[in-house]
């Protein structure tokens, strides 16, 4: 078994497409248009080939959770970086909103921005000593 | 930077339009909320949630009628009020634009087939790959 697949659940997948290929600088993989939906996933562009799934938070439970995750403040997915304050930066002058400025945290630095479709999502940086 | 503090009074406005988006001044109502003045919270609502509060009433507005439109009896005309639109002929355009076609014809096709499951997770890829079983090449996963 491989883990090439994950989903993130987004409130509006257009607008999705727009901040995790404008704003993060994602590829976009498949788009396949499903009535009302469309199966949408994204790459990151530095081959990593784990596709991420832009997916429609229209069912109810999973709604839920998101908003209850965003409300206290978790972060459900996680990015990778090598340069956290040059990202830091880069999103910053996109307008991001960060939760969390970049911070020592053992073993990383970390940041948590919101993805304005409805998830906190965090960054963290490995230190090399 | 936003505080959890901020973040989650901005959640309980968002949730709040949600719940009351039928009434003209639910933005003012909702900036209360949050504790912001207008203009401030709209911009915030923007920077945080990527739509304005109006936009995203809108959305609601749409997503109470399919609602409405699916499970009652009411009258086009009356969910279009119901929902809070003021005028039938924006009502309809923009569920068009949302979900592809008019308030009476999204009610004439849920009487006249099966009601389409609410997509999830996989359930979503699965449907995705058997709509395009007749033509596999346009699929791209990748190996």
């Amino acid at each position: 078994m491989k883990i090439k697949m994950t989903a993130i659940p987004v409130d509006d997948q257009q607008k999705a497409l727009d901040f995790y290929t404008k704003v993060l600088g994602f590829e976009k993989k498949q788009d396949i248009p499903m009535g009302e939906f469309r199966w949408l996933s994204v790459i990151a562009p530095e081959g990593n080939d784990t596709e991420l799934s832009l997916e429609p938070n229209v069912n109810p439970a999973s709604k839920a959770f998101q908003e209850s995750l965003l409300e206290q403040g978790i972060p459900m997915t996680g990015f990778e970086v090598d340069d956290m304050d040059a990202e830091f930066e880069r999103l910053k002058a996109q307008n991001v909103v960060f939760t969390t400025d970049p911070k020592d945290a053992g073993p990383v630095r970390m940041a948590v921005f919101l993805d304005t479709c409805g998830n906190l999502i965090q960054i963290y940086q490995h230190k090399t000593d | 930077m936003l505080t959890q503090d901020q973040l989650r009074r901005l959640c309980r406005a968002r949730a709040q339009l949600r719940q009351e988006h039928g009434a003209s001044d639910s933005i003012d109502a909702a900036a209360e909320t949050a504790l912001m003045s207008r203009f401030h919270f709209i911009r915030q609502f923007n920077l945080v949630f990527g739509e304005t509060p109006g936009r995203f009433r809108t959305r609601a507005r749409l997503d109470r009628a399919k609602q409405l439109l699916a499970e009652g009896d009411e009258s086009v005309t009356d969910v279009c009020m119901t929902v809070g639109f003021s005028s039938l002929g924006s009502f309809s355009s923009r569920f068009r634009a949302r979900f592809g076609c008019s308030p009476k014809q999204f009610r004439q096709r849920l009487t006249t087939s099966q009601r389409a499951r609410q997509p999830a997770c996989m359930e979503l890829l699965v449907a995705a790959w058997e709509s395009q079983a007749h033509n596999p090449r346009s699929v791209v996963v990748s190996k």
